[in-house]
């Protein structure tokens, strides 16, 4: 049929036509474009075109309504996209989405599960050492009192502090509420009745203790408990050691079988959160010595409280002047010049405050005191470790939700046709998301209530490795099923989103006409380069900690440290030490015995020294051993220049021998005969140096060895240590023989020896535990990450399997097709490789920079670790990859 | 019961869709009124009429199939409801009272 030229060929103004798309009236958009169209049509045809566009463009202008929202409720209302038939619909969905697809919901919870479980144990023990101390009331206005001294550039900081400075500051500053001193009293005899034990953790302290800090009562009045002398306080678990379920106050104690204490109160045992602890308190009033005004002296902690909302750095200032007043002039008696002088050398001494709550985490980093001034019964932390940890469990929850998001966007296929059919039926976008988000949500509570499960199962031997006592306290905190949910909310999101997001833009026609167009995504690549990253960072991690350690356990000390065998209580046998001695000596199988000071142990006492005769010239600070003339024979450390002390020199008790460190330190060539000066406000002693001897380890190898000063004199009592050379084939008879010849001296206390080896161990029992944990907690990490990965194979695999039938019909060979379904994981991880390596060196040397003695990060440890995570890599991917390159071409091909 | 106020132009709308019957939609609607009353109306104050004549009840609507013509977008089909019947009668009533009401006269005047 001829057809007349039709106005339909014109076309509206574009610009009229778009205004009223964007502008129109959403309602009726549709009929009155149409209408406008079929108008315009007649308007040509009537007026002609240009009329017709004046026509067309005037009513569009007319008819917009820019503001308009649409207000109409559609005829069809579609069910609210979380309302319950809804709802179920999701529910339904998902756990048939979960039980269609076995294999991968399992990988999928697992992972999540184990990722969850891990992250909250790291929590559950972040949160514990992060609430140090914060039991007691008044917590955060409690302050320690620490001493900052800069002498010859030479930086220290003490937490211990002089007698006077806490009641000094009491009396002198209003700001400060109250104060407390705590001193070690040492290891002592204790008595009641029949019951005789030897007590190392029995402190003095004032009578104010229980105001500073917070610790109840069972019997006695605390505000009382320590005011008169001779008073006693203990704890709990030791009333119930002496005195079985009686009431102990009132009845006494014997201590050394000389002094009586009165029992004035039983507090509750320490609560494991606290910094300090001990198992006695004596009142500070029974030694009023402790009143004289010596302000160099430093033998006790001194916390101060101050009033609430207090600024604490105008009364630090404050107290730095204070003390600098009552310190000046004993400074100036003991070094014999004046303190301005002292100061003008740019030298410091002064007072500063630690607040109490960060005693524990941050003593050591941020306050660098150094352990050597705590004393035993402090516990130190170290906040590096909680941020180690705190960024180890946010890897591996990120591992975990990594394998979830791949695992969901790789399976996308099989959705495709869901989502699809969703949306022809009139789902919208939004209403996808929040499906598919649900489904993440619901997952992610499955794998966190698995993970609780699992909590349970790990926290034993988790605790075991941390000593500690951590448990999850589900139901008697009333935020943590609260913070579980919120928690599962956030990792479902973070878990969801992407899928939810990638699964949503699917549009209907394609997918339901011809399936979801196989695409490389790079997105995939990215998350599981990024796992892989991660596991990479960790296992270098992991193996340069276990290289470290093992360097420790390997480094020459200076001095030989294999068969020795150190009796640590030896200051029982009191007098009694040097027959003991000389009996040791008797069997041939003990080749020679030391006695020493505290070696090898936090709190090496040290001191000022001044070298050659006083000039001004500034002291220098050096750790101070008490040790016999056996000493060097024993340990077998070679003497660089004189000779050590001997037993039938008289003269010898005013002599001193020096470390090569200490030769630096007083910078002198020829140090023999020289006259060394031990600092004291008491009258200074002069001692003359008549050896140097090689440098050897005396502490742990966190720290270069430090200028040390032996002395030949009694030793102190209270950390007085038998060192015993034994002969190489003759441990057991020597420990029979010691311990027998021990009871025959010493009857209430137990020998407690222990090789050295072992003691020299446990100075880096923080970093064994780390180790230990860094190990377990990667190996849960590569696991995670390897489950993604095996989801992943079996996923790519069973999409090429056409594919691979077809390379393997035209002659492929088994190790071709191998090669072509592993290049694609082999690269990831090599890439991982590449990132993760700057990332694990550069983490790795800080944490190595904790150590004095630390090994180089060499090239092979990068090498090892690529070949691990090759290996590992390959090794999960193979088993699918093999399966694949096996099967018979015909099964795969024949289904078509 | 409230007395809804009928405009004229709403009432000449109603009525043509009235007189529409079944194919009563914006276009007709315009055409309809052009020619049947000779004045030139804009599509905008017809529609904007349908609308309200709609919201007051005296118009009901409903969406026809599909076209083939004007891009395939659907259109918009008007009746008149009970309600609009009613209100057209009352207007010729009141109409015819008045009518009716006139001087013999002043009608011979106007005819």
């Amino acid at each position: 049929m001829p057809q007349a030229p039709s106005p339909m060929h014109y076309t509206p103004p574009r610009f009229a036509t778009w205004l009223l798309e964007l502008f129109g009236h959403p309602d009726t958009g549709e009929e009155v474009q149409g209408d406008l169209l079929e108008l315009y049509v007649y308007w040509v045809a009537t007026v002609g075109k240009r009329k017709a566009d004046w026509r067309y463009s005037w009513s569009v202008l007319k008819l917009l309504r820019p503001l308009a929202g649409s207000s109409k409720k559609e005829q069809y209302t579609p069910p609210f996209s979380l309302g319950p038939a809804m709802l179920l619909n999701y529910f339904k969905i998902a756990y048939r989405n979960l039980l269609n697809n076995k294999g991968f919901s399992v990988i999928n919870i697992t992972g999540l599960a184990l990722g969850i479980a891990c992250s909250i144990v790291l929590f559950l023990f972040i949160l514990d050492e992060l609430n140090f101390d914060a039991f007691n009331k008044k917590a955060s206005q409690t302050y320690r009192l620490y001493v900052h001294s800069s002498i010859n550039n030479e930086e220290a900081n003490n937490a211990k502090t002089a007698p006077p400075a806490g009641p000094t500051l009491v009396q002198m500053l209003p700001e400060v509420l109250t104060q407390t001193r705590i001193g070690y009293f040492g290891g002592h005899e204790l008595r009641y009745k029949d019951k005789i034990f030897r007590e190392n953790r029995i402190y003095t302290a004032d009578s104010t203790y229980f105001d500073v800090f917070t610790l109840p009562f069972i019997h006695g009045d605390p505000s009382i408990a320590l005011k008169n002398p001779n008073s006693i306080v203990l704890t709990e678990t030791m009333a119930r050691k002496y005195f079985g379920q009686e009431n102990p106050t009132g009845k006494s104690l014997l201590v050394d079988g000389t002094n009586l204490y009165q029992i004035t109160g039983v507090m509750n045992d320490f609560p494991d959160k606290s910094h300090f602890h001990c198992d006695f308190l004596l009142s500070m009033s029974t030694y009023p010595e402790v009143n004289q005004q010596n302000w160099l002296q430093g033998n006790y902690s001194t916390y101060i409280v101050l009033k609430a909302g207090v600024d604490p750095t105008r009364v630090e200032r404050k107290m730095k002047q204070a003390v600098l007043g009552r310190l000046g002039p004993d400074l100036e008696k003991a070094l014999g010049f004046s303190m301005q002088q002292f100061l003008a050398n740019g030298n410091v001494f002064e007072y500063r405050m630690q607040p109490l709550l960060s005693i524990y985490l941050h003593a050591k980093r941020q306050y660098n005191i150094d352990p050597n001034t705590e004393w035993g019964g402090a516990r130190i932390g170290d906040s590096v470790y909680v941020y180690i940890f705190s960024v180890v469990a946010l890897f591996i929850l990120l591992i975990a939700v990594i394998n979830f998001v791949n695992l969901s966007t790789a399976r996308s296929e099989k959705r495709a046709k869901e989502v699809g059919i969703r949306k022809a039926i009139g789902s919208s976008r939004l209403k996808l998301m929040g499906q598919f988000t649900t489904e993440s949500i619901l997952l992610t509570g499955l794998s966190v209530l698995v993970a609780l499960f699992l909590v349970q199962l790990m926290l034993p031997g988790f605790n075991q490795i941390i000593g500690r006592q951590l448990t999850l306290p589900l139901f008697t905190h009333a935020y943590t099923i609260p913070a579980l949910l919120a928690f599962t909310l956030i990792v479902g999101l973070l878990a969801g989103s992407y899928p939810a997001f990638f699964l949503s833009s699917f549009r209907p026609v394609e997918v339901l006409k011809s399936g979801v167009q196989k695409r490389k995504s790079s997105i995939r690549s990215l998350l599981v380069i990024t796992q892989f990253s991660i596991s990479i960072t960790l296992i270098l991690g992991m193996i340069i900690i276990r290289n470290q350690l093992g360097y420790l356990q390997h480094k020459d000390l200076g001095f030989n440290k294999e068969h020795l065998l150190s009796i640590n209580n030896a200051a029982a046998l009191g007098d009694k030490l040097k027959p003991f001695k000389a009996e040791l000596l008797k069997n041939p199988a003990i080749l020679s015995v030391s006695n020493t000071s505290l070696l090898f142990a936090n709190g090496i006492p040290g001191s000022g020294y001044l070298f050659g005769k006083r000039s001004g010239s500034d002291p220098v600070l050096c750790q101070y051993l008490d040790v016999d003339a056996d000493f060097v024979k024993t340990f077998a450390v070679p003497l660089k220049a004189g000779r050590f002390f001997s037993n039938d020199r008289l003269a010898d008790s005013t002599a001193v021998v020096i470390n090569e460190a200490a030769l630096h330190a007083f910078n002198t060539n020829s140090p023999l005969d020289h006259e060394l000066t031990e600092v004291d406000v008491n009258g200074s002693k002069t001692y003359r140096i008549i050896g140097v001897i090689n440098d050897f380890n005396y502490e742990s190898l966190h720290r270069q060895v430090r200028p040390l000063v032996f002395h030949l004199s009694p030793v102190r009592q209270a950390a007085s240590i038998l060192t015993i050379r034994i002969q190489p084939n003759a441990t057991k008879n020597a420990i029979n023989y010691i311990e027998e010849t021990w009871q025959r001296f010493e009857k209430t206390d137990q020998c407690h020896y222990s090789f050295l080896d072992e003691r020299l161990a446990r100075l880096y029992e923080a970093e064994q535990k780390t180790s230990i944990i860094a190990t377990v907690f990667s190996a849960l990490a590569i696991f995670i990450a390897c489950l993604g990965l095996f989801g992943l194979a079996v996923f790519i695999t069973e999409q090429r399997t056409k594919e691979i039938g077809i390379r393997k019909v035209l002659g492929a060979s088994i190790a071709e097709i191998l090669f072509l379904l592993s290049r694609q994981f082999i690269a990831w991880v090599a890439i991982a490789i590449l990132i993760a390596s700057p990332i694990a060196w550069y983490a790795m040397s800080q944490w190595l920079d904790n150590f004095a003695y630390r090994v180089d990060i060499s090239w092979w440890v990068f090498v090892l670790a690529a070949f691990l995570a090759i290996g590992i890599a390959l090794l999960t991917v193979s088993f699918q990859s093999i399966k694949a390159a096996l099967a018979n071409p015909i099964k795969s091909l024949r289904s078509e | 019961m409230k007395r809804t106020f009928l405009g004229e132009f709403e009432e000449v709308v109603l009525l043509t869709v009235a007189i529409l019957d079944e194919g009563a939609y914006g276009v007709t609607v315009t055409q309809e009124i052009e020619q049947k009353t000779g004045r030139a109306v804009g599509f905008s104050t017809v529609h904007t009429t349908l609308q309200r004549l709609e919201e007051k009840g005296f118009l009901a609507s409903h969406m026809g199939g599909a076209t083939a013509e004007r891009g395939g977008r659907r259109k918009r089909f008007f009746t008149i409801t009970a309600a609009g019947r009613k209100a057209l009668a009352e207007v010729k009533q009141t109409r015819e009272q008045l009518w009716n009401a006139l001087p013999p006269e002043t009608l011979q005047l106007m005819v």
